[in-house]
């Protein structure tokens, strides 16, 4: 089966449109000034967006999901578990915290902690849990964390979680950026394994990391022939840790709205689309990549494709044929979902089913004909084995781990 | 005219350039890669026996996996030194490479004859912004380095290879490795009590990444030091002033300057 999360980023749904139209700011990150942050209209934003999610949870979506920004238009939960919280008791299917930023954090011990409330509070087996490094814009808010080393807390946070969840405290924890005489988490988690996703933008070693734990990965951002390729790169890293990879460890993010018929649907949703790629993914590139943040070849073509990759401008047919977006009546959406399911193997779709400015009704309407008329039949795609999650190389020692990399 | 060579100096092959004869000088670079063939150095190796060091991290040398900040350099400026069998140099640094010869000056007092500091990084004045080197573009780097505005038109419009950009990637994140967190030393005001060496602090007026009331907090805070401030220019005296600035070097190095000027 393929699984379909409404996945949210609660962004700010107004833009000083002026003020871009006169540079006067970069993007809407790191430094697009907060005066245009009404908290009054964040108050209504919030809860709409609640209501959306709690909708989508009782409509059947698989899960609902929330994640972590700072200091943009773009995304507004600086923490996800908050938002996860909530939502922990207004709704009864899982929640995916897709992720926290644990390379930003001073300490993943508390994300072991929040997570392990969550898990505890729903009773177990609802909750996901992602792990991501933050954008690299937002290493430049913070500025505690230096994006040389990002990648490699990242990996020794991911382990000191596990360990706080699943070893009998306390116990020693000895890294390079994270010392702990005694890790002893209160509460642990009442799940016997939380699932861990990895959604990120397809670096290469961090989709070998996902594929030697049997971590689902999610493509976050990228055209479709490239996320081809990084699922591509998932299988054969797969092979490499001697398994072969299922459905449901490969996820796609995409943005999908349905209206009675196709040309409806683009009139309701073409302006939201191209609100969001001109006034909220419009990082420039040394925001989302500063120095060291990935490796100097690595960057090069990634600020090259952001270059040449000017999807705000694309017409609405080329946004859909090239698979950015799946937009038109139920039929035609779940026609494209089939053939997009098909033709990448995915096994999780995680459904932007708000985007941009996109207004609470449009949203709400969205998820209801969505999940009324094409849900179920995307749900059935595919097959349903699940892979248990862990390190395959476990129990070898340094040599022999050596080999794989 | 300069030789350039990989030397395994401790842990790590660095890459030095070296000419000419006389006094020892050694000059630690700013965050670009070295460029031998400026004027201003075969100037200074006219008189002294030039050693021109790639940090470690930047351009050709090889990364030291521990050297997280400024004054991690210290021991590898120490093997340095000993590699080659200099007891005392002239140690001269620019940007990042001036905030590493001054902690190594901090640190190493009796291996420093003279110290000579061009638009070095790492001091803090209260009220006076220090932009954000890595928050902007090509050009945006380029308006905060030069003043000139011929060589500011160059650097905007020079189409990089590849190869160039992958270089000039590698040496911002060497320099991010270093000041990002915090792009000063906030122990300063206590350690440059330490710099013992006599102190030749270089500073363009119109430099707009560490502006020119940093050359006043240097000369405060160290003891035996002039500073000499270059009119009409950026970060980068010695190049966009070659002649100016070698002249200062150069009368500074031998002693033309009176004790009193300290």
């Amino acid at each position: 089966m393929t699984k379909v999360f409404s996945f949210h980023l609660m962004p700010y749904l107004d833009a000083d449109i002026e003020g871009y139209n006169q540079n006067k700011y970069d993007s809407a990150w790191v430094t697009y000034p907060n005066k245009h942050y009404d908290p009054v209209k964040g108050h209504q934003y919030y809860n709409e967006f609640l209501e959306q999610l709690e909708y989508a949870d009782r409509m059947g979506f698989d899960a609902v999901c929330v994640n972590e920004h700072h200091q943009n238009s773009y995304g507004n939960m600086p923490s996800p578990n908050i938002m996860a919280a909530m939502l922990a008791r207004s709704t009864k299917g899982k929640i995916a915290i897709l992720g926290n930023a644990t390379s930003l954090h001073s300490l993943p011990q508390r994300v072991a902690e929040e997570i392990a409330m969550l898990d505890v509070v729903t009773g177990g087996d609802r909750i996901i849990c992602g792990l991501v490094r933050g954008i690299g814009a937002e290493y430049f808010n913070f500025r505690n964390v230096n994006p040389n080393e990002s990648k490699d807390r990242f990996y020794e946070a991911h382990d000191l979680i596990l360990k706080a969840w699943y070893e009998d405290g306390p116990i020693e924890f000895h890294g390079e950026y994270f010392d702990v005489p005694f890790l002893n988490a209160w509460p642990r988690p009442i799940s016997k394994q939380i699932p861990i996703f990895l959604p990120s933008t397809g670096s290469r070693d961090t989709v070998k990391f996902a594929a030697r734990h049997k971590y689902p990965y999610i493509v976050t951002v990228s055209s479709l022939p490239t996320i081809k390729k990084i699922y591509d790169d998932y299988r054969e890293q797969a092979n490499r840790f001697g398994y072969t990879a299922v459905q449901s460890q490969l996820g796609l993010n995409h943005k999908i709205y349905v209206a009675e018929t196709d040309a409806k649907a683009w009139e309701e949703f073409e302006e939201h689309i191209r609100f969001w790629y001109k006034y909220q993914i419009n990082f420039k590139g040394y925001q989302a990549f500063p120095p060291g943040y990935i490796g100097a070849e690595a960057r090069q073509f990634a600020m090259e494709a952001l270059v040449n990759d000017n999807i705000a401008d694309m017409s609405p047919q080329e946004m859909f044929d090239k698979g950015y977006v799946t937009v038109g009546s139920p039929e035609t959406v779940k026609q494209r979902l089939t053939e997009l399911q098909k033709e990448t193997g995915v096994g999780v779709i995680n459904a932007f089913m708000q985007i941009g400015n996109m207004p609470h009704w449009k949203a709400m309407k969205n998820i209801d004909l969505f999940s009324r008329y094409v849900l179920k039949d995307i749900q059935k795609l595919g097959d349903d084995t699940e892979l248990e999650q862990g390190d395959t190389l476990a129990g070898k020692n340094k040599e022999e781990v050596a080999l794989y990399y | 005219m300069f030789k350039s060579e990989i030397v395994q100096i401790g842990e790590v092959k660095a890459h030095v350039f070296t000419a000419g004869q006389g006094e020892p000088l050694v000059w630690l670079n700013g965050a670009g890669a070295v460029n031998p063939d400026i004027s201003f150095f075969s100037k200074l190796a006219e008189n002294n026996k030039v050693y021109l060091v790639e940090n470690p991290g930047f351009g050709q040398s090889e990364k030291i996996k521990w050297v997280k900040e400024a004054a991690d350099y210290n021991y590898f400026y120490r093997d340095f030194l000993d590699h080659y069998n200099l007891d005392k140099v002239n140690l001269v640094g620019h940007s990042i490479g001036g905030r590493i010869a001054l902690e190594f000056a901090i640190s190493h007092p009796h291996r420093v004859e003279n110290l000579v500091l061009i638009s070095p990084q790492g001091a803090y004045v209260n009220g006076v912004k220090v932009p954000d080197y890595f928050h902007g573009d090509k050009e945006y780097q380029a308006k905060l380095i030069f003043h000139d505005e011929g060589l500011l038109k160059q650097a905007i419009n020079i189409q990089n290879t590849r190869e160039e950009v992958a270089r000039k990637d590698k040496n911002e994140a060497a320099l991010a490795r270093l000041i990002w967190e915090r792009n000063y030393n906030p122990k300063f005001p206590v350690l440059l009590k330490y710099v013992t060496a006599p102190t030749c602090i270089i500073w363009g007026k119109e430099d707009r990444l560490y502006p020119v009331e940093h050359s006043i907090f240097f000369n405060q805070n160290i003891k035996n030091s002039i500073l000499q401030i270059i009119e009409d220019t950026g970060h980068v005296p010695h190049i966009e002033k070659s002649e100016e600035t070698n002249r200062i070097v150069q009368e500074f190095l031998s002693k033309q300057y009176s004790v009193n000027t300290f």
